[in-house]
């Protein structure tokens, strides 16, 4: 179900991306990602979009937003569009930080 | 807390019972493994593979007791059945691995999850793994009934660890239909 750091550049037929970590190609850092067989997430859930965004939460532990290929929001009861690249990004909880008093 | 994503089908139905209840005992012992002090994570060593089974489960015997996910407890006959289960598979470990070719250049492939991971996830909760970067590291291990273990094993079922504080109520309406 899983896979991890790209010798490929896009998702096989029949799978998406949901991108946890980006791979930054500026140094090489890692990234990570899941391959996820679109034939095998109705045994999770009926809400995809949902789901994607509970396994970010489950693995980084935030909570976080699914944004689509193209960076646009998706929603919770959105369908998967097969090989697809979505992107989990956590959002911040913290005040923002003009609001955080200087020292 | 623990999360448990579990293929219904693949999974027996006692066992995915067991792997959404969560009993306020349990969830003590669960939070237990990221809190655990990572002294007694030093000790593992790289030896060989019988060595490293029998001393692993000594140390998560202690530290879990059971199968952590056992509701009940079990006889002391039953107690050695449960086997040690990594959280981050060991298959997507620590290592990079340099798969060659034949007349190729070397491909590096990155198996790094344990690091990515653990960099990822807010340092607030995860505040003692940071120098966590060994798959086989006990904080990475938790003791599993040979159900659990053999489904993780075959990729139909996988745990991860959760911070309880705050989050209870996001995960739980992440969870709502998600089985």
């Amino acid at each position: 179900m899983a896979s991890i750091t790209p010798t490929a550049t896009e998702p096989h037929a029949g799978t998406v991306w949901l991108i946890l970590v980006p791979i930054n190609s500026g140094n090489h850092a890692p990234g990570m990602y899941l391959e996820l067989p679109l034939d095998e997430i109705p045994r999770f859930t009926k809400r995809p979009l949902k789901f994607l965004r509970y396994l970010g939460y489950v693995i980084l532990n935030q909570e976080g937003v699914v944004s689509g290929t193209r960076n646009e929001p998706v929603g919770d009861d959105d369908h998967l569009v097969n090989r697809a690249v979505y992107a989990f990004a956590t959002t911040n909880r913290c005040m923002p930080f003009f609001l955080v008093p200087s020292k | 807390m623990y999360a448990i994503l579990s293929r219904s089908e693949q999974v027996k139905p006692e066992l995915k019972a067991s792997c959404l209840a969560f009993s306020p005992e349990r969830m003590v012992n669960l939070a237990a493994l990221s809190m655990y002090d990572s002294r007694h994570s030093q000790t593992e060593s790289q030896s060989g593979s019988q060595h490293r089974s029998s001393s692993v489960k000594e140390e998560l015997s202690c530290r879990d007791g059971d199968d952590v996910f056992r509701m009940v407890p079990s006889l002391e006959d039953d107690l050695w059945n449960s086997q040690a289960a990594h959280i981050i598979p060991h298959a997507r470990g620590d290592k990079i691995r340099q798969p060659r070719l034949a007349g190729f250049l070397p491909i590096s492939v990155s198996f790094q999850w344990m690091k990515l991971i653990v960099q990822s996830r807010p340092q607030e909760v995860d505040d003692d793994l940071q120098d966590l970067e060994n798959i086989n590291d006990i904080r990475n291990e938790f003791l599993a009934s040979p159900a659990l273990n053999g489904a993780m094993s075959r990729a139909t079922c996988s745990v991860m660890v959760v911070s309880i504080l705050n989050s209870k109520d996001v995960l739980f309406d992440l969870m709502d239909d998600s089985y």
